[in-house]
């Protein structure tokens, strides 16, 4: 089941024209699919988002936001070692013909990403709060 | 002063090394380690060494003595965050600067008084914790040097002090760094999570004196707002039933026996999911046993936590070393073998 949220009041907008500097409409993200698992509470907590279907000044800020955390390069970092309770992220990423999947934990996101994993995490306790 | 010229040895002395000052500081005889430790002092003040310094203070202090620091991180996610709260300091008046505080003091305690265990190194280490971590957070974690806790987003999850078990909860996972190690993913990373709310059960037990019967088996009680439909976050009494809530996904979902295991690649293989069968298997041996839940069944896990499992250690070596120690401890084929066979049975799981 695909939710779409709309959720303006959590969007600090202001990237609107990065989408420019996508190389070929084939490059450009169509669906976002984010979970966060794990925690001490152990509550998953997910949304999927159609691009698409969102206003299109959310869906352009969150086109920035997927350039800038260069999702297509990263690799998932290895766990950190000691560490217990910590979130774990898992995002998924499509465009028209690619798909990426990437699962970080909280201590080991790279600073360009962590925006995207924050807009995100808005994004699903927005449609938690939907499903009260 | 070219330090590596010493090689590691003191300066003063150039006689004996650095690691032999700081074991006689630490297990030498009474002479011994007062001189160890003013050779260390001396050598550390010249050289600026730190972490002397922090051996230094850890051997003065006896066996039994709590040091506690609480930092506030002022949601902000830098750690540890500014000094607010230190070991023997009055309360503050801020609610998760001094839950944190006391409740790091009866997990302490607990594992002194009930195991003789000196902190979750047993060397005295500093328990430190932050509070006030990032923004509208519901979580608290160990991260391999300290604890941290969130506020809670005020919607769901109230802040993660308020609930003295998940305070042992995390300090457990520092127990267990120290000792088992067990890695946190798939069984060995679910056995973590259950030692941790074993012995976070009964930090809070211990604390209220509550017997086996008249606990109530539940973690994080407090945790959730009044928003939410579920009395805690995980029952060990009854896996699987703390909490049903569209807002959280729908119910609480947890096994309570093999034959429900969850395969899953989240939360780093269902670790907080599948802990359900070995936290049931425990309370079905306390129950069984009557009296302390800490006494026989909580002696029989931490004896194999602390010295029998291995970092890849799956449910089958719990349940078979379990038994073992069991055995070992109160006698083969006695009542608390047979308590310890009978609930990983009912879990699903054989033992022979």
């Amino acid at each position: 089941m695909v939710l779409v949220v709309a959720a303006a009041t959590v969007l600090p907008f202001g990237c609107y024209s990065q989408t420019a500097s996508y190389q070929a409409m084939s490059d450009v993200p169509t669906k976002i699919e984010f979970e966060r698992s794990g925690g001490f509470a152990g509550v998953t907590l997910s949304v999927v988002i159609q691009l698409d279907q969102l206003p299109e000044e959310e869906a352009q800020h969150l086109r920035g936001l997927v350039q800038n955390a260069h999702i297509f390069e990263l690799q998932s970092p290895p766990r950190s070692p000691d560490q217990a309770d910590a979130f774990q992220y898992t995002l998924n990423v499509h465009t028209q013909n690619n798909s990426k999947t990437l699962t970080f934990d909280e201590s080991n996101i790279s600073a360009e990403a962590k925006p995207l994993i924050q807009i995100l995490t808005k994004y699903a306790k927005a449609q938690r709060r939907s499903a009260q | 002063m070219n330090r590596n010229s010493h090689n590691g040895r003191s300066p003063l002395t150039c006689i004996v090394p650095d690691h032999i000052l700081r074991h006689l500081a630490e297990r030498g005889t009474a002479r011994q380690k007062d001189w160890a430790m003013k050779t260390l002092i001396t050598t550390a003040r010249l050289r600026g060494h730190r972490e002397v310094l922090q051996t230094f203070a850890e051997s003065l202090l006896p066996a039994g003595e709590k040091r506690r620091t609480i930092y506030d991180a002022g949601h902000k996610e830098k750690l540890p965050g500014k000094l607010v709260r230190g070991e023997g300091s009055p309360a503050t008046g801020d609610k998760a600067i001094d839950e944190a505080y006391d409740g790091a003091g009866a997990t302490y305690d607990f594992y002194w008084n009930v195991y003789k265990r000196n902190s979750v190194d047993n060397k005295g280490m500093r328990l430190d914790s932050s509070v006030h971590y990032s923004e509208d957070y519901d979580n608290a974690f160990w991260n391999g040097k300290q604890m941290v806790y969130g506020d809670g987003d005020g919607e769901i999850f109230d802040r993660f002090t308020k609930s003295i078990d998940v305070i042992g909860h995390e300090l457990t996972h520092g127990v267990t760094q120290f000792t088992a190690r067990l890695e946190y993913s798939g069984q060995s990373g679910a056995l973590n999570e259950s030692y941790s709310d074993v012995f976070g059960s009964l930090v809070k037990q211990n604390h209220l004196k509550q017997t086996a019967a008249q606990a109530d088996w539940l973690i994080g009680v407090g945790l959730f707002t009044p928003n939410v439909k579920g009395v805690a976050l995980r029952s060990m009494k009854a896996p699987g039933t703390a909490y049903d809530d569209p807002q959280l996904g729908g119910k609480d979902p947890q096994p309570d026996h093999m034959s429900k295991y969850v395969k899953t690649s989240s939360d780093n293989g269902g670790v907080h999911l599948n802990s359900g069968i070995p936290n049931h298997a425990f309370y079905l041996v306390a129950t069984q046993l009557g009296g302390n839940a800490w006494d026989k069944a909580g002696r029989i896990w931490y004896v194999t936590l602390t010295e029998r499992l291995q970092p890849t250690s799956e449910f089958q070596d719990a349940a078979t070393l379990t038994y073992k120690v069991a055995g070992e401890l109160y006698g083969t084929g006695g009542a608390e073998q047979n308590a310890v066979a009978s609930a990983w049975d009912k879990v699903g799981i054989k033992v022979s």
